[in-house]
């Protein structure tokens, strides 16, 4: 139906999402009758799944990890210590005080924002407003 | 886990223990669907939902609630196959394990994974292999116009009720012969598994 070669990679990915609508719609009967078609085992399927998830979730925990670490190596040289108790008051303190300038935290995606950014954050924030008030001391930043 | 109404979305520690919870049958579901995003292309199908899987737990991806883990996951990794696709650059991996295993930190973002799972082709190659596929996949339902119609129908974007009422079927046996066009083309096009 399509002249353009260009167009078949279009074509490809519009059956693909045909495809993975109808995965999404099958009903667990359809998907194992599915699976045992394509000569595969359902149960080993799924576990591998369970596995990949586990890794996934391996992967994020250690990329906590070494940036909660950074946080600390970071915060111990140059800014203030914040306990892992005190990461809630401190993102809680940075969501304030950015909705008061206009900008919420949610528009940055919150969750993207470790430990660390949201310690670095709150040192410049106060570094700023020592320097204003320096500078001027009536200054309401 | 309790939530505050007021949020949309789930925290990554919400979404990460939502799919920590999933059972057989949906990690069943999120196996096929990865297995089928890649069906027509170098990538591996399980690089694919283990990096779907990360984005998602590390919050890099954010699923509303109204939306199903699953179809979240989906969403993920239809993404990150159709900006792979769009990308032109040339690169030797086309595993993302390899890559991670070469260093490469796709969550700080200097490199992303998309550029990376360029697949070691250029746009002729993209286009020439995507040509080749199409050809096979019509190929496939040579003996079935129906079925031909159906594959046809779907590469071109018809959906529901337009393209049954292009086959002449019921809505029984058209769904019957939809789904036959599925597992065709799965066996037609079957991605094994890592060694």
């Amino acid at each position: 139906m399509t002249d353009d070669p260009k167009d078949d990679r279009e074509a490809l990915e519009r059956l693909t999402a045909a495809m993975v609508e109808d995965l999404l719609k099958a009903s667990e009967e359809e998907l194992t009758a599915e699976i045992l078609d394509e000569g595969r085992n359902p149960s080993q399927e799924a576990e591998a799944m369970a596995s990949f998830i586990e890794r996934a979730a391996r992967r994020c925990g250690k990329l906590r990890l070494q940036t909660a670490r950074d946080a600390l190596k970071s915060a111990g040289k140059s800014k203030p210590q914040a306990s892992t108790a005190d990461m809630g008051e401190s993102r809680r303190r940075l969501a304030a005080i950015l909705a008061a300038g206009g900008v919420s935290m949610a528009a940055r995606n919150e969750s993207e924002l470790s430990d660390n950014d949201v310690l670095g954050m709150l040192a410049d924030i106060e570094e700023l407003r020592a320097r204003s008030k320096t500078k001027k001391p009536d200054s309401d930043l | 886990m309790a939530h505050d109404e007021t949020v949309t979305h789930f925290s990554a520690a919400e979404i990460t223990e939502a799919i920590r919870g999933l059972g057989a049958a949906e990690r069943l579901r999120l196996r096929a669907i990865a297995r089928t995003l890649t069906r027509f292309s170098p990538l591996d199908p399980d690089d694919l939902a283990q990096e779907a899987l990360f984005r998602a737990m590390q919050g890099t991806r954010i699923c509303p609630r109204d939306l199903e883990p699953v179809r979240f996951l989906a969403g993920v990794m239809t993404g990150i196959v159709s900006d792979a696709a769009k990308s032109r650059k040339r690169h030797p991996e086309t595993r993302l394990e390899a890559l991670i295993e070469g260093g490469i930190e796709f969550a700080d973002g200097a490199m992303n994974a998309e550029e990376h799972l360029v697949a070691a082709e250029d746009d002729r190659t993209q286009i020439a292999r995507a040509q080749e596929t199409k050809r096979r996949v019509l190929e496939l339902f040579e003996e079935d116009l129906v079925a031909q119609t159906i594959a046809e129908g779907l590469m071109v974007g018809m959906e529901g009720e337009e393209l049954r009422a292009l086959t002449g079927l019921d809505g029984t046996a058209f769904a019957s012969k939809r789904k036959f066009v599925r597992r065709h083309i799965n066996k037609a096009f079957p991605k094994s598994d890592k060694p």
